[in-house]
């Protein structure tokens, strides 16, 4: 006999699986190189950006995959660690008009200025985008930290000098948008 | 009708109250994290919980447990990134009454509130 706490599981399951419906099985299980992790998580990354974006703010964002390297520096950025199966430190950083667009999107206001909407924007598009990415991975026991987020003046993100870094890039007609992750 | 919003994002509990003030709700009571919820559902009459998982101090899924726990049944709807199966089972096996995982179309979010809110 189906219980009510069945259909409701059945229902919310249903509703995930068609939202994460465009991400082929990354289901790679068992023991995986750093490299295969990255390049995994990359994807989902690049497929969770654009979803949130779209679903949450109606904003078109695309990845760019010029060979531009130079350093980035931006205005604002949210950063999130994962740990368990995945240990890993994800940046998300944007171009103030970014998120200003993201803020109309959202919230249905104009902002000129960071203020404290602003913040907690960019810390819970940085929780969705790679909490999304985490479920499109499809690996158990990953849990994510809850985001920190660093605003102001051109800054830009250093990291330790043994970490690999990917750089994932995006445009939108706001301005740029970046993720840049190390996999431990 | 009283609904009380726990989510450590100020813009999150925007987000939902929008909605909620969309569908005719105009008493709203709202909490960073799941103490502060706590408290706050111990202090007030609400008709509705709409609460995130992972916040500080108290979680969303501890803080349905004592929502559960006091033997009360006012509906509790978890709005949360966290969208693994076996996350989705213990939050409805711990009493949740419906489950939304982020990212929503906000046109979502409110369809599922309508079905909870009688205005």
């Amino acid at each position: 006999m189906i219980t009510q706490n069945d259909a409701l599981i059945a229902a919310v399951l249903e509703r995930n699986s068609r939202t994460l419906s465009s991400s082929p099985d990354s289901n790679f299980g068992g023991d995986i190189s750093v490299e295969d992790c990255t390049k995994n998580f990359s994807r989902c990354l690049l497929e969770s950006t654009q979803t949130v974006f779209q679903t949450m703010c109606g904003m078109c964002i695309e990845p760019d995959f010029s060979e531009n390297t130079e350093t980035q520096q931006h205005h604002v950025s949210g950063i999130i660690s994962l740990s368990g199966q995945l240990k890993a430190t994800v940046v998300f950083s944007m171009h103030q008009d970014v998120i200003f667009a993201a803020a109309d999107g959202m919230l249905g206001i104009k902002p000129k200025e960071f203020d404290a909407d602003i913040v907690d924007l960019v810390g819970e598009l940085s929780n969705m985008v790679v909490g999304n990415a985490k479920e499109r991975l499809k690996m158990q026991g990953i849990s994510l930290g809850l985001p920190t987020v660093v605003l102001g003046g051109q800054h830009r993100i250093a990291y330790r000098s043994n970490m690999v870094i990917t750089l994932l890039k995006f445009t939108s007609q706001y301005g740029p948008l970046v993720i840049e992750f190390g996999v431990a | 009708m009283k609904v009380l919003v726990a989510d450590d994002s100020g813009v999150m509990r925007k987000i939902i109250i929008r909605s909620l003030m969309a569908c005719g709700v105009s008493e709203v009571v709202e909490a960073a994290d799941g103490k502060e919820g706590w408290d706050a559902f111990q202090r007030e009459t609400v008709d509705l919980v709409l609460t995130d998982w992972n916040m500080p101090e108290m979680s969303g899924l501890e803080f349905l447990q004592q929502i559960r726990g006091s033997g009360s049944t006012v509906p509790v709807i978890m709005i949360t990134t966290e969208a693994e199966k076996s996350k989705v089972i213990e939050a409805i096996q711990s009493g949740v009454t419906d489950y939304l995982s982020k990212p929503f179309e906000q046109e979502e979010l409110r369809d599922k509130l309508e079905k909870y809110v009688a205005v």
